[in-house]
């Protein structure tokens, strides 16, 4: 188990009252003297080079933060003048803000991110809502009411060497999101206080959402942030939840809505896609999950010689028929393939016709209509059995050309022997069409 | 009292006193093939004669529904090989007996060479065939491109850029095959152009210069054979004529059954703006240099490791043009041990790589 560790902001602010006092003395022991024209720019990274862990720290990540990429100093955000090369840059009257205390931290970043003409300078797309969505967030909220162990900007974006986010090493780039929130939500005695599980993010990456980003880098999968959201992340109600997996899942989500269990769900407050599909640990879906045998998701709340049972077996039976039918025709033109024959328009429909087929009819299964997925399962059997037909008259064709082919070969060994016999009786001894002259 | 003369004999007089055949009938009854347990070697000529006219035959027939162009050519195979009758036989003799000539005067070539056959007098022969070689590949090189699919798309591309690493004209030569810097339907229409137009009337032309010279200078013997003057010709009529027409005949077989069971495949339309896949290589005939280049390194003595290998492939394509003139021992009828481990090397050396580029292509 992972031992308890508090956010970083937490961890520094510690390790900071401890070194300060020492901070201070060193920097006093300095040489107070005029800065000079190179060091005017950067009076606060020469002094702070100077100073132990963690007062040093800063100078080392500041190296790779966007906002000194961006031509942004210390100042910037800490206030002080740095063109000045004593302790007086760090004077009230130059506007020195210091380091934020974790409560403090929303609002310390939100001065600048919120400020929508401020940030236009810099990136006229970057969202200036971050802060207003903190606010709104069950992070936020707790904040306000005093609990400073809860995530605040620097929990996700780290403090100095701030990486934007769509660069692979930001700790919120989206393959790193789920153990950046992991940091915390994952640490039992760090959570122990708010009595929820720690273990979403174990769960999570057992997910087919996981298996997409972190193994395949399919960045368009989900990570926590797309369905709890990052700035205002708060866990989703169970009435909402087929709008959040509605936002990728769109047909799925708009055939639930209208199928008989959305008032059912709703009725027995069952968190609608949840409640088949599981939250964190949404494994691939299968067709094993409908019909009436046991395991299946349907058993859980329908009866045998239930109406709800009897669709379920229907709906898996028309797409099982489908796949026996999709699976022929695969291995038909397979065949022929491997025969050499060209089929590429048959498979090219194929692909473009049939397939397609069987995710339309398994996206059905939400409606819980029978009728309607036997229509369109119907609908992709026949094409595919168009399609095997196609494929069986090239294989049958590509067999007869092979039986043919013995015609000519016996007709070219025919000939061929002829031709010897009829070398051998020229050149037979005393033939005169053996010598030449 | 005289018979009257047979019909056939009659139409022989009367194309006699007008073209002059009974000279060459007596000719070819007068003319010898050496024998001595290496007569098989030349029927490779032959071989790649009869191939080359099945080239001419299923080519004409092809033209009758190619439609060349990027958004035609595809297309128009696919069309052939579905859904005209035969199409799909006249198009893999095409491609099958195109591979089977490269290998058949490749063969030829070297057991031409191997025999000394190049020595005086038959320089020119020797020099005709070595542009015959070159025009098969480029028939080939030129023919590969036309169903315009994804494998011959970027083969052309890695082809041309080889080419481009001439010295002083690759760029121009590039730019000359491509009709533009890159692969497009315009190298396409090019190309159709080559194979179909400027490549056979100059092979045609070649090709007469070289069977001339044969028919002129006689097959030549190789140097061990010459010296038993025991031995007696093979007549090149009947006796020749006839086991290179049992041969062709095996040949055809052989197409025909390689067309059946391993029809030529069209593969995937070339799509220019899509990356190349994995595998790509240019037909087997080419590995030898596409494979050599993987390997040389970026720098050879501070020059384009690219540059050596394409100068090092034209100065051996050289000394084997030339062999005729640097190979004087052979002229004077004595081995050539030197000439004889060249011609080893550059067999042993092309083997490796066209086996490497299908074991290992990566």
């Amino acid at each position: 188990m992972r031992a308890a560790s508090p956010p970083i902001q937490a961890r520094v602010s510690t390790a900071a009252r401890a070194t300060l006092l020492l901070g201070i003395v060193a920097t006093l022991a300095l040489p107070l003297r005029p800065a000079s024209a190179d060091e005017v720019e950067n009076t606060c990274i020469i002094c702070h080079m100077a100073l132990p862990e963690p007062l040093n720290t800063p100078v080392e990540g500041i190296k790779h933060d966007i906002h000194a990429e961006k031509g942004l100093s210390c100042a910037d955000c800490h206030g002080g003048d740095p063109t000045v090369m004593d302790l007086t840059s760090m004077a009230p009257e130059t506007g020195f803000r210091g380091a934020p205390k974790p409560a403090e931290i929303p609002q310390f970043c939100g001065r600048c991110h919120a400020d929508e003409t401020y940030m236009r300078r810099f990136n006229p797309r970057l969202p200036t809502d971050q802060l207003s969505q903190y606010w709104t967030s069950i992070h936020g909220q707790r904040l306000r009411k005093g609990d400073t162990k809860v995530a605040t900007c620097v929990s996700c974006h780290g403090v100095h060497g701030i990486i934007p986010p769509d660069r692979a090493n930001s700790p919120v780039f989206p393959a790193n999101v789920p153990d950046t929130c992991g940091h915390c939500h994952s640490n039992p005695q760090y959570m122990a206080e708010y009595k929820i599980p720690t273990d979403q993010v174990e769960k999570y990456k057992r997910s087919v959402h996981a298996q997409m980003v972190l193994v395949q880098r399919d960045f368009s999968a989900p990570v926590c942030n797309s369905c709890h959201g990052n700035h205002g992340a708060y866990p989703p109600g169970v009435t909402s939840i087929a709008e959040v997996c509605g936002q990728c899942h769109a047909n799925n989500a708009t055939l639930f809505t209208k199928s008989p269990h959305k008032a059912a769900f709703d009725k027995l407050g069952l968190p609608e896609c949840v409640t088949c599909h599981s939250n964190h640990e949404i494994l691939h879906a299968t067709d094993a999950m409908l019909g009436g045998n046991d395991g299946t998701v349907c058993r859980r709340c329908h009866q045998p010689d239930s109406p709800g049972y009897a669709a379920a077996v229907k709906m898996r039976q028309a797409i099982d028929q489908l796949k026996d039918v999709m699976g022929d025709t695969e291995a038909m033109l397979a065949k022929a393939s491997q025969m050499g024959m060209e089929v590429s328009d048959e498979e090219y429909n194929y692909r473009q016709d049939i397939r397609p087929q069987l995710v339309k009819v398994r996206t059905e299964t939400h409606l819980a209509d029978a009728n309607s997925v036997l229509e369109i399962a119907q609908d992709g059997i026949k094409a595919a059995e168009r399609s095997d037909a196609a494929a069986k008259a090239t294989v049958t064709e590509a067999t007869a050309r092979r039986r043919n082919l013995l015609i000519p070969l016996a007709i070219i060994v025919v000939v061929m022997g002829l031709l010897y016999l009829k070398l051998r009786q020229l050149e037979r001894p005393g033939n005169s069409n053996n010598h030449p002259g | 009292m005289s018979s009257p003369a047979a019909p056939s004999s009659r139409l022989l007089a009367w194309l006699d006193e007008r073209l002059g055949i009974g000279e060459v009938i007596t000719f070819l009854r007068h003319k010898t093939v050496p024998k001595g347990g290496h007569e098989v070697w030349y029927y490779f000529g032959g071989v790649s004669l009869f191939l080359f006219g099945i080239q001419v035959a299923t080519g004409l027939l092809l033209l009758f529904y190619y439609k060349p162009g990027a958004d035609s050519s595809y297309e128009s195979v696919q069309f052939i090989v579905t859904r005209v009758p035969f199409g799909w036989l006249i198009r893999s003799l095409h491609s099958w007996s195109a591979n089977l000539m490269v290998f058949a005067v490749f063969v030829h070539m070297f057991s031409v060479y191997f025999m000394k056959a190049y020595r005086p007098p038959r320089e020119l022969t020797w020099m005709t065939g070595m542009v015959l070689l070159g025009l098969t590949m480029t028939f080939g090189f030129s023919g590969y491109l036309l169903p315009w699919n994804t494998l011959a798309f970027f083969a052309t591309k890695v082809g041309t850029d080889i080419s481009g690493l001439l010295p002083v004209v690759g760029p121009a030569v590039a730019r000359l095959l491509r009709g533009g810097d890159e692969v497009s339907g315009a190298t396409l229409t090019r190309f159709f152009g080559f194979h179909v137009a400027m490549l056979p009337a100059a092979f045609t032309a070649v090709l007469a210069v070289h069977l001339l010279l044969i028919q002129r200078q006689g097959m030549s013997e190789p140097l061990r054979a010459k010296t038993d003057s025991s031995k007696e010709g093979m007549p090149f009529f009947p006796g020749f004529i006839l086991r290179d027409a049992i041969l062709w005949l095996g040949v055809l077989a052989l197409l025909l059954v390689l067309c059946t069971f391993l029809p030529w495949e069209l593969g995937v339309k070339a799509d220019p703006f899509s990356s190349a896949p994995a595998g790509i290589r240019p037909e087997w005939y080419f590995t030898f240099m596409s494979q050599t280049f993987k390997y040389l390194p970026a720098k050879i003595f501070g020059i384009d490791g690219d540059v050596v290998g394409i100068c090092t492939f034209l100065i051996g394509g050289l000394i084997l043009f030339f062999v005729s003139f640097l190979d004087r021992r052979a002229g004077r009828g004595e081995r050539s041990p030197l000439f004889t481990l060249f011609g080893v090397l550059v067999i042993l050396f092309m083997l490796t790589m066209v086996t490497l580029a299908y074991v290992k292509p990566y």
